[in-house]
């Protein structure tokens, strides 16, 4: 399609000598050329948009799958943290009947009983 | 693929042709290969017959070291371009990588152009980032390249260290060339970039190049003859191209100027938005429009254009008097009766207009250059080449815009940066590739302009020249820079200063994903 305006009804000199200067006023056609323009540009401009939220997506995907191997890193360090946790209680258990069970232990506990008994005492008092 | 394949596809090697070198640096050379993490390598060295009797023995003890090395002794020195084909006779591997005497490799390179080969069949040829050493062992000067830029290619060889090239295509163009000395080089890739399916570019430094006194690294001025070699280099290029252009040096810079010739004029159409505006320019009041389009009509030397000036509303009327007293046929007015939108007024303008290109044109312009149009049309006869821009000055002749670059975010490249200066790298005083120019003068393909949708209408004030030029980068097609002409851009004359909020955040809804990651131009 030809975009001479005089191919579309814009009235323009016939000779340059009758006005040296063209005044133009855009006519129907040429509103709807920018029309046209302006929604290949809105086709594009969305297309470019769609591509940057896209692009966002997966950036917060892989955002997203490496919080969650850091929250499944940190699960298993905690469970590890648990067991040992689990494992120091038990031994600290295991330490504290055999310290109960040891003649020393017996030995203070016999020495200290009237100690004991007065504290009870004074307590009651 | 398997990995033997794998393997085997991304066998390199390595070219140094050896003359004379300093001693320390061969050996800080041979340890850069030595030392490489991919070890799928072969070394050919050749010796032109060097004159210390330390260069033989040491090549030989090399040879004997590894059997990755292959070592050749001219009976006569034959000079760079005889010992780099010596070189390349001895190598069997799939790709060749260029190494001199006395440089030296970053120890992952070879593993590096591994990795981005085998991300694709088709890569004939990789380039990477380079900086130079001195002879304190400092690194400095480094270089961030951009994208694969043919346009920039012709005016400065920047791919140069390191480059891979695919054998077989360096067999097919013809090995180096005699006639070249000095920039042998750079012939090559000329001939090998106009056959490669694919270039390939890493952004990363794996190349050191010393700078050692009687090199170009040390000083550029250290090799006239290169630099001829180099003109003659381009001026065979555009031969083979079909290019009718002339080449000449940017003295005092030692890169080339290739102007085209118009195998006729396209006809132009000079599209100028105003409201009107005066400002003292040069000490005198003006009517920023009138000045405009009296520059362009008594100054242009090319014939086939027409000027299309849009004008508001609100122009004084003695102004369009003005207009049409000053004006000859070329020139039409168009009225403008919709409130202020700087992007519908370019693109009325577009669909109004006659010519085959547009050239949008702020209204505070003013032509001095009577070759300008010639200048910028040259550049669109690559048909790839949609969009062009001059070096914009402002009224004091420092630049008011180099083109756009993106990092951080779009802006003007090197505004108040004085325009005498080469930039770095030469990147003011060659013509280059670049991610959009500036809408205050920009000549453009009209069948593009419109492919696109010209100037986005949802950019009133700022940014629809930004937004214009990341269509045009998307479609496919190239934007060039160039400082060859010159045209004083005084500024914020045409449209209503400031930029509304709404137009920043519909630019980083459509293409934040660029900002920060300008591939033309990386040096900030």
């Amino acid at each position: 399609m030809s975009l001479d305006p005089r191919a579309h009804g814009i009235s323009l000199p016939s000779t340059p000598s009758e006005r040296k200067i063209r005044d133009l006023s855009p006519s129907v056609e040429a509103e709807l050329r920018l029309q046209l323009m302006q929604l290949r540009d809105h086709a594009i401009g969305t297309t470019a948009q769609v591509g940057e939220l896209r692009a966002r997506l997966q950036e917060k995907e892989v955002e997203l799958q490496e919080k969650e191997v850091e929250l499944q890193e940190k699960e298993v360090e905690l469970e590890k943290k648990n067991a040992r946790i689990s494992r120091l209680r038990k031994n600290l258990d295991q330490q504290e009947v055999r310290l109960r069970a040891s003649l020393t232990w017996r030995i203070g506990n016999f020495f200290m009983l009237p100690i004991r008994i007065l504290r009870r005492l004074l307590r009651g008092s | 693929m398997t990995e033997e394949l794998a393997q085997h596809k991304s066998r390199f090697s390595i070219i140094t042709p050896v003359f004379n070198p300093s001693r320390e640096a061969f050996e800080e050379c041979v340890k850069s290969v030595l030392t490489q993490t991919y070890a799928n390598w072969q070394w050919c060295l050749v010796d032109d017959h060097s004159s210390h009797g330390w260069v033989q023995r040491r090549l030989s003890d090399l040879q004997a070291l590894d059997p990755r090395i292959r070592v050749h002794f001219r009976e006569v020195n034959g000079g760079i371009v005889a010992a780099s084909n010596d070189a390349l006779s001895l190598a069997y591997g799939e790709f060749v990588a260029l190494l001199d005497h006395d440089d030296a490799l970053h120890p992952e390179a070879l593993e590096k152009v591994h990795e981005v080969l085998l991300e694709s069949d088709d890569i004939d040829y990789v380039y990477t980032d380079e900086d130079k050493v001195g002879p304190d062992g400092m690194f400095y000067d480094r270089f961030n390249k951009p994208k694969w830029s043919p346009e920039r290619f012709l005016a400065q060889n920047y791919c140069s260290h390191l480059s891979v090239i695919r054998k077989r295509l360096v067999d097919e163009v013809g090995r180096f060339r005699d006639g070249f000395d000095g920039s042998q080089d750079y012939d090559l890739f000329l001939r090998i970039t106009e056959k490669a399916r694919k270039i390939a570019h890493i952004p990363e430094v794996l190349y050191h190049w010393r700078a050692a006194s009687g090199s170009t690294a040390h000083a550029q001025s250290e090799k006239p003859y290169a630099y001829a070699a180099a003109v003659r280099a381009v001026n065979a290029a555009l031969e083979r191209r079909e290019i009718s252009a002339t080449v000449s040096m940017t003295e005092p810079w030692p890169y080339q100027r290739v102007l085209r010739s118009l195998a006729y004029e396209p006809k132009i159409s000079i599209i100028i938005p105003t409201c009107g505006t005066y400002k003292t320019i040069f000490g005198v009041e003006t009517c920023l429009v009138i000045n405009s389009v009296e520059s362009i009509l008594t100054r242009s030397a090319y014939k086939n254009f027409d000027v299309l000036v849009v004008i508001d509303d609100s122009t004084p009327p003695g102004v369009w008097d003005d207009l049409r007293a000053i004006a000859d046929t070329r020139l039409q007015l168009l009225r403008y009766d919709k409130p202020f939108n700087f992007a519908s007024k370019c693109n009325l303008g577009a669909v109004m207009s006659t010519g085959e290109y547009l050239l949008m044109l702020n209204d505070d312009t003013e032509i001095t250059d009577e070759r300008w149009l010639h200048t910028l049309a040259g550049y669109l006869e690559e048909q790839d080449v949609a969009m062009v821009g001059p070096m914009l000055l402002l009224e004091d002749g420092r630049i008011q815009s180099a083109g756009h670059a993106n990092n951080p975010s779009p802006h003007n490249f090197r505004t108040g940066v004085s325009a005498n200066l080469p930039g770095e790298f030469g990147v003011l005083s060659i013509a280059r590739e670049c991610s959009g120019i500036t809408g205050a003068c920009a000549l453009i393909r009209k069948s593009v302009y419109k492919e696109v949708g010209g100037m986005s209408p949802m950019f009133p004030r700022a940014f629809n020249d930004v937004d214009l030029g990341f269509k045009i980068l998307q479609a496919g097609y190239r934007i060039i820079w160039t400082p060859h002409t010159r045209v004083y851009h005084f500024e914020t004359a045409s449209r209503p200063k400031g930029v509304e909020q709404e137009e920043v955040e519909l630019l980083l809804e459509r293409w934040q994903s660029k900002f920060n990651a300008d591939e033309y131009c990386r040096l900030e």
